[in-house]
């Protein structure tokens, strides 16, 4: 997954030049990471490159997630694990996701002419 | 990037960032751990589920031969996403 690389140093570049608090890049970061991972694996034959952008948005961060997609796939509706689960029944599948979903204010999903586009509101007052 | 190490004690030294490019490593590394182990998290600034997928693989081997992983010095970031993930329940966590 060497791809992340350089979605990590955009990000990185993007946090230092507004001045984003620890906390809140910590959880964007985690869901950047989550979805475009998942996108990655979940849409093997996408033929183009995934979009990352990021914008500041009155008092919240704003990030679009884009990729061409045949078949939508909306990851806030996606089964959430069971957390209280014994070990030995604990996957980490689905984990990712229904972590981002506790971590970012709000998540939100968008399929149209096959482009998926997933948008993620959170505070900057954290 | 991710520095892992195994100390004379047999403590876990985990240092930098376990996301998804570095899980490969990881779980190679705590292929070695084979008893009651601490994983310390002291300069690990940041983890992804990636990462905790490999950490939920080494306690359920681990778990086999009743042993386990403590997980020990996690920052604020980290320690909440174990607390949403209720890693708690199965880990020792300091």
């Amino acid at each position: 997954m060497k791809s992340l690389d350089p979605v990590f140093a955009f990000i990185s570049e993007f946090f230092n030049s507004q001045a984003i608090s620890a906390t809140t890049a910590f959880s964007v970061r985690f869901a950047i990471e989550e979805l475009f991972t998942n996108l990655v694996k979940y849409n093997k034959n996408g033929k183009s490159d995934i979009s990352v952008g990021l914008s500041v948005q009155g008092k919240n961060l704003v990030v679009q997630i884009k990729d061409i997609e045949e078949h939508p796939f909306d990851p806030t509706k996606a089964p959430d694990p069971d957390i209280h689960a014994p070990l030995e029944n604990r996957r980490p599948g689905g984990l990712g996701i229904f972590l981002v979903k506790k971590m970012i204010d709000k998540v939100e999903y968008h399929h149209s002419e096959n482009m998926s586009t997933i948008t993620l509101v959170h505070s900057l007052e954290k | 990037m991710l520095k892992i190490t195994i100390d004379e004690q047999g403590t876990v030294h985990l240092q930098g960032r376990l996301d998804a490019s570095q899980t490969d490593e990881a779980a190679k590394m705590l292929t070695k751990v084979t008893t009651s182990a601490t994983v310390d998290f002291k300069n690990l600034e940041y983890i992804s589920s990636a990462g905790l997928g490999v950490l939920i693989a080494a306690q359920k081997r681990l778990k086999q031969s009743g042993h386990g992983l403590t997980l020990a010095n996690l920052n604020n970031h980290i320690r909440d996403v174990f607390r949403f993930a209720r890693f708690d329940l199965i880990f020792k966590i300091e």
